[in-house]
């Protein structure tokens, strides 16, 4: 039986049971990136929460499942984290002294991350407004 | 000269002919390099600031510890999310004083290939096409590096949550481990956040917790909807958040 053991930097036991010290390890397969993409939305000039419309965009993967996938949404030099579900609700700049900010919804089917995004706040209108959404698609399923 | 081929299956499969899903590592893929992993404790008012340096905008992610031992991820991140730039990461947590579990990839949020980070160490390196291993020094360079290694998964699992109404519902998991793992967990299909009437009390939540013994995933719920299976779709990870 040949099993291939790395250890991470700074570990030293190789008999270890615990495999999170392990940089790689043969009986255990490591997160692969099947595929990486991006999209821009523009959240238009005057756009509101009252309107009740919103945005959308999709990045393609082509893996014909529903894969594990990391994703993160780049605004003015931000780059906000979205794993799983956990999609950002981004502050934008107001000149009306109330909040206004955009929402994701960021989710995924088998040939397509699917993005949409809509304004919040108060009635208040945002700014022209680009959101640059990037994704690292892993080659198992999740789902 | 033809590309190079170093794929890693299990013990008992063949590593040329297995399937490229069920290899343990194949050079064709990229992979999301980890170049830390840290533990931190936010400030009284529930902020935290960890500077990486890095000079490009790396791609990350976060638990807090939601109570002694038990580590949370909202599906959800509420306003202001956790977010990085060039220099930093930024997150706030729910409570002041809380314990966070960061990793940062080496690989930058849009997976560009730069040079100029002297970051790129252990004793197994394998570089990109295009770059040489024995020298290059900026971990964007390589495919892996073992120094911080990469994600290994330890196993797949839906755990399903059934509300019967409204209120606050869980499902356990014992993942086995002995100690608090990573998890990924996404929930196809659903809008999250989701925005209904929260003013007139009307609102769900969606959230995961972790300990040393099982994965618990929560659902709240004052919709008025009836009985509704929620299938959260998890990723186990041997790598540890503590």
């Amino acid at each position: 039986m040949a099993i291939i053991k790395i250890l991470k930097n700074g570990e030293t036991d190789i008999e270890s049971t615990d495999i999170s010290k392990f940089a790689l390890h043969s009986q255990y397969k490591c997160q692969k990136i099947a595929a990486v993409g991006s999209a821009s939305i523009v959240l238009p000039a005057g756009s509101s929460w009252l309107d009740g419309g919103s945005y959308s965009a999709v990045i393609n993967h082509g893996l014909g499942y529903i894969p594990l996938f990391w994703a993160f949404v780049e605004h003015s030099g931000k780059g906000y984290e979205s794993v799983g579900n956990a999609n950002p609700q981004i502050d934008l700049a107001s000149g009306d002294g109330f909040p206004v900010g955009a929402a994701f919804n960021i989710d995924a089917d088998s040939s397509n991350l699917n993005i949409e995004i809509w304004p919040t706040g108060f009635g208040e209108t945002a700014n022209n407004e680009t959101f640059t959404i990037r994704a690292f698609f892993i080659l198992d399923e999740i789902v | 000269m033809s590309d190079p081929i170093f794929k890693i299956a299990k013990d008992g499969q063949d590593a040329l002919t297995t399937n490229q899903k069920d290899l343990v590592f194949d050079i064709d893929n990229d992979y999301m390099i980890i170049l830390e992993e840290r533990t931190d404790t936010s400030d009284g008012s529930g902020n935290l600031e960890i500077t990486h340096g890095l000079g490009y905008i790396p791609a990350f992610y976060h638990y807090y510890e939601s109570s002694a031992g038990v580590w949370e991820r909202p599906l959800e991140s509420g306003l202001g999310g956790a977010w990085a730039d060039s220099n930093k990461i930024y997150i706030d947590t729910p409570d002041p004083n809380t314990r966070v579990r960061t990793v940062i990839w080496a690989n930058s949020q849009d997976n560009s290939v730069g040079s100029g980070r002297n970051n790129a160490s252990g004793k197994l390196k394998i570089a990109k096409a295009g770059y040489d291993a024995k020298t290059e020094t900026d971990l964007r360079r390589f495919k892996f590096a073992s120094g911080g290694g990469v994600l290994k998964i330890k196993e797949k699992k839906t755990i399903t949550v059934s509300t019967t109404g409204d209120g606050s519902f869980s499902q356990s998991y014992n993942h086995g481990l002995g100690y608090v793992p990573q998890v990924y967990v996404f929930m196809g299909g659903m809008q999250i956040p989701a925005f209904f009437f929260v003013a007139a009390g009307m609102s769900i939540g969606f959230s995961y917790t972790v300990d040393d013994e099982k994965i618990t995933c929560h659902v709240f719920t004052s919709l008025g909807e009836p009985a509704t299976d929620y299938d959260f779709n998890a990723q186990i990870l041997l790598d540890k958040i503590d």
